[in-house]
């Protein structure tokens, strides 16, 4: 600095905008946001998502890292993995810092303390498990031996859930209760078949009950008796690592439940076949859990040899 | 590109009112002609493009039915066979979600409820199998159809065949709006093309016609100067076409005028210059003009009568020349009296009686020999005064003036004349004339050394007319010398023969002094003939003739 060789009022006029420049750059630091060096890096599991096709699954979550990375302004990376083993050890690595996939893959894999709060997939009808049968039908829970059941395949909560049903009511494996157990790709093939008699119950999501009832309300007046049912909230969750700050995960999560709300966000759900997203937190997963718990002691109940009872 | 020098105004008079909307015939019906054209040949367009796009895109639809309902066919092949309905439905769910242009499917099985599939939703329909077409189990069917609702659709059924089995009836009704759209969108741009066409035809049609019938009009109006008359009208249109070419044409004719007119004018103006001088020349001659009459008429008569004189003189020679012939005889005869005489005057025979009666002889001879001179003498003698006369004996008279001559040469003269025929004229100048046409059929037998010489005078009456022929065996006339044998001066005879003055002094006597005519001709046979046509006199108009 010559401030020796400067007048008076220079050196008056030099200290006043080094003081107005060390204000503007405390204004800035103030203004960034704190967690700015942090980044969304989700993990999804392909599989998660059994209605929609692979490549629009990657191109709704590629647009939706886009939409949100612009929004706020950070950096976000979609990982896709095809089965959960590598997606967790992704997770406990720290190369992704949130997941996504269907309920019971998550509970089963994830500890509830490694999650942080994150969001579930809502759909219209809600997400209830229910088990149907026809209307004029006199079959119930209790007389399913013999009967032809058909299901979403690759779910893995139907399959517990009606596991579950087989060993409480019939202490054994379903494959051995009923005499046919049809998988199907959608709800709505499921209740087709109970309609048009190729199966006498259909394990369905409620939401994919009133879908089928919409597309033809004659369903209405044949089908529609429910013999069993697990009620959850969602069957698809996506959470945050619980390492991820806390006003990190609500500055993004606050898009969360508006998004059905702009035509970006609805183009993207519509994608993805959602009605629309909510919070959610990972204590949302215990039913899951507590169902699969379940089901384990029952299936080692049933496995375990008569006599040792 | 062309402007017109001269008057501007007048150059421009057919688009002065406004400048870009000329009113000139020819521009309109240019204009007219060349924007129905292109008018007509849209609307012709039009008319042949909107069938076949019509077709073109019903041809798309059929085929996109075909592909559609093949897709679902093959897609629910197994589903039929086994019944499983749900498939189907669920599969043409997915179809219809997946093409939005498919607004149902209606899938009729062979046995069973129908099924009615749209992306609202789906439902069983048992009266859809009776709205099926009669052959829709047998074969396909399309076309465009309205619903109740007043919807168009584009309809297509086939048969579900697979397996060489109909397994049922499926139909599926497409979203026409993209079809009309297509079809509304051909119309607009059918609509743009016209537009642009009507403007196309306003503006190149404009500038076209102004192109083509500027310069024309340009031309026309320069012409229409010119025709005023005003030669300094030039068009310069600076094209290298037809037009061009007419354009500098049309100045080179008008320079071409102008100068033809600058020449005219020059030659008026020496014209005028020599009509003065003429004029003046005129005036001069007709101050001198009397004198000049009188000098003519006098050098004619003095020519006249040195013809005249010649003619005479050459008449005389004839007339000598007939003397002697007539002259010879009797000459010859008196030598025989006196050598008679002196030989009876030798012998001692000489008698007083014989002495008288050679002494009769000899003065009758002299006698004769005296009246052939007054015969010759009355010939010659000049009449002064027209009169009546008979031709015969006028005829006669000449005939025997040339009577020795014809004689001493054995030409055969034969005369057949009417004794009553009677002409009015001067008979001295009527006898030269036969005299002249027997003299000169005379010189032409004895030229042409014919071995029997003769000569034909012939007498016709014709009416009032008298027609005098003289006709010979000499050979005749050339033909070219035909027209020349009346010139004064020229003969065809040895110099020293002919003076050349006789047939033209003929025919000055008989077209001149007696009103007739002269011809000169050929006669069949080799011989020239020479007709004398005079007006007859008749009885009541010669009281003195006797």
């Amino acid at each position: 600095m010559s401030c020796a060789r400067a007048s008076a009022d220079s050196l008056w006029l030099r200290g006043l905008k080094a003081g107005l420049l060390i204000a503007l750059e405390l204004l800035l630091l103030l203004a960034r946001p704190a967690n700015s060096a942090e980044t969304v890096r989700m993990g999804f599991l392909l599989g998660a998502r059994r209605d929609s096709p692979v490549a629009d699954v990657h191109t709704a979550f590629e647009l939706w890292a886009e939409e949100l990375s612009a929004r706020f302004e950070v950096q976000m990376t979609v990982t896709y993995f095809d089965d959960i083993e590598s997606m967790r050890q992704a997770f406990r690595r720290g190369e992704i810092n949130g997941v996504g996939a269907d309920a019971m893959l998550l509970g089963r894999n994830f500890k509830e303390d490694e999650l942080a709060d994150g969001y579930s997939v809502a759909m219209r009808g809600g997400w209830n498990l229910i088990l149907l049968t026809g209307k004029e039908s006199a079959i119930g829970v209790k007389d399913l031996l013999g009967k032809r059941v058909v299901l979403l395949e690759n779910d893995q909560t139907s399959i517990i859930y009606l596991e579950l049903l087989c060993h409480r009511h019939y202490a054994r494996s379903c494959n051995r209760v009923f005499a046919e157990m049809q998988r199907v790709p959608s709800n709505n093939q499921a209740v087709l078949r109970l309609f048009f008699d190729k199966a006498d119950v259909a394990l369905v999501y409620s939401h994919g009950n009133e879908l089928a009832k919409e597309l033809n309300p004659q369903l209405e007046k044949r089908i529609g008796r429910v013999i069993g049912e697990l009620p959850i909230t969602s069957l698809y969750y996506a959470f945050f690592s619980a390492s991820v700050s806390k006003d990190f995960r609500q500055r993004i999560l606050t898009a969360i439940p508006t998004m059905h709300t702009y035509p970006r966000g609805r183009q993207l759900l519509d994608i993805l076949k959602m009605d629309h997203l909510e919070l959610a937190q990972p204590s949302e997963l215990r039913p899951f859990t507590q169902m699969d718990k379940e089901y384990r002691q029952l299936k080692l109940q049933s496995e375990r040899p008569k006599g040792r009872q | 590109m062309e402007m017109m020098s001269g008057n501007a105004d007048a150059g421009h008079s057919g688009w002065s009112i406004l400048r870009w909307l000329p009113t000139n015939r020819m521009f309109l019906r240019v204009f007219g002609v060349f924007g129905s054209l292109l008018l007509a040949m849209t609307a012709l367009y039009a008319l042949l493009i909107i069938p076949l796009q019509r077709d073109s895109l019903l041809k798309v639809m059929y085929s996109q039915a075909a592909t559609v309902s093949r897709s679902i066919i093959q897609a629910c092949s197994d589903a039929m066979l086994t019944d499983d309905f749900g498939f189907v439905v669920e599969h043409n769910l997915q179809v219809l979600q997946n093409n939005k242009s498919v607004r149902s499917v209606v899938i009729v099985p062979r046995r069973g409820t129908a099924m009615r599939i749209a992306p609202e939703g789906w439902v069983m329909q048992e009266n859809e199998r009776a709205a099926l077409p009669a052959t829709a189990f047998e074969k396909e069917s399309y076309g465009i159809i309205n619903d109740a609702a007043g919807v168009s659709h584009y309809r297509y059924t086939t048969p579900i065949r697979f397996s060489g089995v109909i397994w049922g009836v499926i139909r599926i009704d497409f979203d026409t709006s993209e079809y009309e759209y297509n079809i509304d969108e051909m119309y607009r741009q059918l609509s743009y093309i016209s537009l642009l066409v009507v403007l196309a035809i306003l503006f190149a049609g404009y500038f076209f016609t102004l192109w083509l019938t500027r310069p024309i009009s340009t031309i026309s109006q320069a012409a229409s100067r010119v025709a005023r008359g005003d030669l300094d009208a030039h068009v310069h249109v600076k094209r290298n076409d037809e037009i061009g070419l007419l354009s500098r044409s049309f100045n080179q004719m008008v320079d071409a005028l102008q100068q033809s007119r600058d020449q005219l004018e020059n030659y008026n103006q020496e014209l005028e210059l020599k009509v003065a001088e003429r004029t003046r020349e005129l005036d001069e001659l007709n101050r001198t003009l009397d004198q000049r009459v009188r000098d003519e008429i006098a050098m004619r008569k003095e020519q006249e009568n040195l013809l005249i004189h010649q003619s005479r003189l050459a008449a005389m020679g004839e007339m000598i020349g007939a003397i002697a012939h007539q002259w010879r005889q009797p000459l010859n005869a008196l030598s025989l009296v006196m050598q008679n005489m002196r030989m009876q005057h030798r012998m001692g025979s000489l008698t007083e009686k014989s002495m008288d009666r050679m002494q009769e002889k000899g003065e009758q001879l002299v006698q004769r020999m005296s009246s052939t001179i007054d015969e010759f003498r009355n010939f010659f003698k000049p009449g002064k005064h027209p009169e009546a006369f008979r031709l015969a004996q006028a005829m006669r008279s000449s005939a025997e003036i040339m009577e020795g001559v014809f004689k001493n040469h054995g030409i055969a003269l034969t005369m057949e004349c009417d004794e009553t025929i009677e002409l009015f004229g001067i008979p001295g100048e009527f006898s030269q004339v036969v005299l002249n046409l027997l003299s000169n059929a005379k010189d032409s037998v004895l030229d042409s050394g014919q071995a029997e010489p003769r000569i034909l005078v012939r007498v016709i009456r014709i009416w009032d007319r008298v027609q005098i022929s003289v006709e010979d065996n000499g050979g005749g006339i050339a033909p070219e010398l035909l027209n020349k044998v009346f010139e004064p001066y020229f003969t065809t005879k040895d110099e020293g023969k002919g003076s050349g003055i006789g047939l033209y002094m003929s025919k000055m006597i008989v077209e001149n002094n007696m009103n007739g005519r002269l011809e000169a001709s050929n006669v069949r046979g080799g011989g020239a003939r020479f007709t004398i046509n005079l007006p007859a006199v008749r009885k009541s108009d010669s009281p003195r003739l006797q």
